[in-house]
């Protein structure tokens, strides 16, 4: 079906090469799991495949990608696209229309298809993805979850013979991401096309005997098993709990019947909740439940009611938003909206001289010291050339340049590897210790995140459902009845 | 509440305006304009501006609550005053200490007056009762091109996102150590031009998006597209441009009458 030979790409600008002498064949109804680290090029290969990199991107470009033992350089791209779809990895950014039914329908109309049969495709793709009450909403009123399942219902309904999805879980919670599965698990059996899909969440995939290629500096290498990330969690797990018995119990966060507000509208109501200096906190919930509201409420920068205190003793939401911020490291989801220099290094710098304009920092030397090495060969790089996983750790990285107290972090592991994800941690779990500091991190990977955290707090439809130690966890998960998540939690 | 921002925008509501057609409502949008251009006379201005509230209170068409009305208002009353005080041709009618006004300066503030209220009043009916979505993939079925037509839908389906991404980028700022005060003007101008300029990188990634989505299905295959929305013209609708031709029929005749006269 796609036969791939000798392909490699540079990015104009780049000094290495992003795909390295790829050589791969797919046949029709094969199931592949690309994996690898953040920036090994695995998007870049995605676009190559369906003949984007060739037609729109510049940078030099060699060998062949061929579907159906035709060149894709020599074909238009609206041709190639009867073959093969690609669902990017964000589903806001490809929409471009404002209904589901119009989104469904875009590329069948454009194919001109007879409009009978459109409705028919578009009622059985949105049945595919368990979305047929999804119809008739506005796209802008979906969940993240549901934006997924019309991006794929969108691929379906085109019935393409190859579909790659970049990594189509990145962006969402447990519960929505066990739904995407159980989706792609539909397609799968069916076997009548080709599935790759770019992911670093193997465990649920695993299940469906997948070929698994792993891209490495542009190369696609020999995957070995996942043991040794299992391993390296349990080891981590037995270790942190021992060393965080010792802890100081002065409050940093005190709130009192909290209301935070977004556009007017009341979005989290917190009766009463404290944590503790040197804490490493795990905020789970579903999208929406409200865990960004609260960061964004405790920073001040959105409206709320109540009493908000942090360690230095300000009523934030009542006074001067502005004046204690370097004591705040917040890093929030979407990294492509945080970089505003010109280079990475500038970028870690940029905080720092605006809250410490007499003090300087070498980026390399911290780069290295911190834990994010792998940033130092980038420092001369854009941010904006980074890929998904390495601006969130440049995010990362540039917070803690300027040794915040109180560390907010949203969603920090989207388009991180395992290996990547216990790194940030790792490094996250060191600067508390050392700085004394309070770390907060929504996520969606307790599995990963508890065996660092203290606490888990648990965000639903707009309140905390619960609020424990990180040993009660499951217990409190059972008595909810949130099974995903205890399944997520289990799935070494 | 339904009119938070006070802004007049579509909003869902059964009534017999809302159900038209989107092409009929545009017909009658550009004749209630033409009319009002052409029509001349208190009486007509009158009858003018009564039939536009009265399609207005027909729609449900919240006049009390937005605030576009209040400004609509006003600039009704500027414009009248512009011209009350300006236009100085004709008899005097008015002598009153230091204000004088003339016969063309009064009949210029009313028409003036009454021809922008019921085009504005007009476009902000239209606005409530059209789904621009439904107006565009109607007027691409009668044959506007569809490139054109999704170039205005995609921009549309931007708007949202614009505003997202404004937030986003502030609250980063903000994070940083970024302070939007007056002075030093030129820490100010740098904190603009840092923002803008993110916004500008992070809306052509969006387009670009946009753009691999759109091509990776088949955009532009060909010249035509099909259309799986039904454009319905029901028996309102045809009585509806039917009523709108007559009505534009004795606004002509009425001009000719008046230039008789």
């Amino acid at each position: 079906m796609i036969s791939v030979r000798n392909l490699s790409f540079r990015y104009e600008g780049r000094e290495y090469k992003t795909l390295d002498n790829i050589n791969l064949d797919i046949k029709l109804g094969e199931l592949i799991v690309l994996t690898g680290k953040s920036g090994c090029g695995k998007t870049t290969f995605a676009l190559a495949l369906t003949g984007f990199l060739s037609h729109l991107f510049a940078g030099e470009y060699s060998g062949t990608v061929s579907i159906k033992d035709k060149n894709i350089e020599k074909i238009p791209l609206v041709e190639i696209a009867e073959d093969i779809y690609l669902v990017q990895q964000n589903p806001q950014n490809q929409f471009v229309t404002l209904t589901v039914r119009d989104e469904i329908a875009f590329g069948l109309e454009n194919k001109e298809i007879d409009p009978q049969k459109i409705h028919v495709r578009v009622k059985k793709a949105l049945q595919a993805v368990y979305a047929e009450k999804l119809i008739d909403r506005n796209i802008d009123t979906l969940s993240g979850g549901e934006m997924q399942k019309i991006a794929i219902a969108t691929a379906i309904a085109l019935q393409p013979k190859i579909i790659i999805l970049d990594e189509p879980t990145s962006n969402l919670d447990i519960k929505s991401t066990k739904n995407i599965y159980m989706v792609l698990k539909k397609l799968i059996d069916k076997k009548e096309i080709s599935l790759i899909i770019i992911e670093h969440k193997l465990n649920e995939l695993i299940n469906f005997s997948p070929r698994i290629l792993k891209l490495s500096q542009g190369k696609i290498i020999p995957r070995k098993n996942n043991q040794n990330t299992s391993s390296q969690l349990r080891k981590t797990r037995e270790t942190t709990r021992k060393e965080n018995i010792q802890k100081l119990d002065q409050r940093v966060i005190q709130l009192k019947d909290v209301s935070i507000h977004r556009n007017g509208k009341e979005v989290l109501k917190v009766n009463s909740l404290e944590i503790n200096k040197g804490e490493l906190v795990s905020i789970l919930g579903n999208n929406g439940a409200g865990k960004s509201s609260f960061i964004l409420g405790l920073m001040g920068i959105l409206h709320s009611t109540g009493q908000i205190r942090i360690a230095f003793n300000n009523q934030i939401s009542n006074i001067n938003r502005q004046r204690h911020l370097e004591k705040f490291g917040l890093v929030l989801q979407n990294p492509d909206h945080q970089f505003f220099c010109e280079t990475v290094e500038d970028e870690i710098i940029f905080p720092h001289q605006n809250y410490f304009p007499s003090d300087t920092i070498d980026p390399e030397k911290y780069c290295n010291e911190s834990g994010f090495a792998d940033l130092s060969s980038e420092l001369k790089t854009h941010p904006i050339k980074l890929s998904y996983g390495q601006k969130k750790r440049l995010s990362i990285a540039a917070v803690l340049a300027y040794h915040p107290e109180l560390l907010l972090l949203d969603e920090i592991f989207i388009g991180q590897s395992n290996s990547d994800s216990i790194r940030i941690l790792s490094t996250l779990d060191d600067y508390r210790r050392k700085n004394n500091a309070t770390v907060l991190v929504i996520n969606h990977q307790p599995r990963i995140v508890h065996q660092y955290a203290d606490r888990a707090i648990f965000f639903d439809e707009g309140q905390i459902l619960f609020d424990v130690n990180i040993n009660k966890v499951e217990e409190k998960l059972l008595f909810f009845e949130k099974l995903e998540y205890l399944e997520q939690l289990h799935a070494i | 509440m339904r009119f938070e921002n006070h802004r007049i925008q579509y909003q869902y509501e059964n009534s017999i305006i809302h159900n038209l057609n989107p092409i009929v409502k545009t017909a009658w949008v550009i004749i209630m304009s033409l009319s009002a251009f052409i029509l001349q006379g208190y009486l007509e201005e009158a009858f003018l501006l009564l039939f536009v509230l009265l399609i207005g209170f027909i729609s449900r068409f919240p006049f009390f609550i937005t605030g576009s009305i209040r400004t609509l208002f006003f600039t009704v009353l500027f414009l009248a005053m512009i011209q009350l005080m300006f236009s100085k041709q004709g008899e005097i009618i008015v002598d009153f200490y230091l204000i004088t006004i003339y016969r063309s300066g009064f009949e210029n503030a009313v028409y003036i007056g009454a021809r922008f209220a019921v085009i504005v009043l007009i476009s902000f009916i239209f606005i409530f009762t059209t789904d621009t979505n439904e107006l565009f993939y109607s007027l691409m079925k009668i044959g506007l091109p569809y490139r054109f037509g999704f170039a205005v839908i995609t921009s549309m389906r931007l708007i949202p996102v614009f505003g997202n991404k404004v937030d986003q980028i502030y609250y980063a700022q903000l994070s940083k150590g970024v302070k939007y005060r007056i002075f030093p003007i030129k820490k100010l101008l740098e904190a603009i031009i840092q923002f803008l300029r993110l916004l500008m990188i992070s809306i052509i990634r969006q387009v670009d998006a946009m753009v691999i989505s759109m091509e990776g299905r088949s955009f532009g295959l060909s010249a035509k597209r099909s259309f799986s929305r039904e454009v319905i013209f029901s028996f309102i609708d045809y009585f509806a441009i039917f009523v709108g031709l007559i009505f534009l029929l004795i606004v002509f005749i009425d001009k000719v009458l008046y230039f008789k006269n």
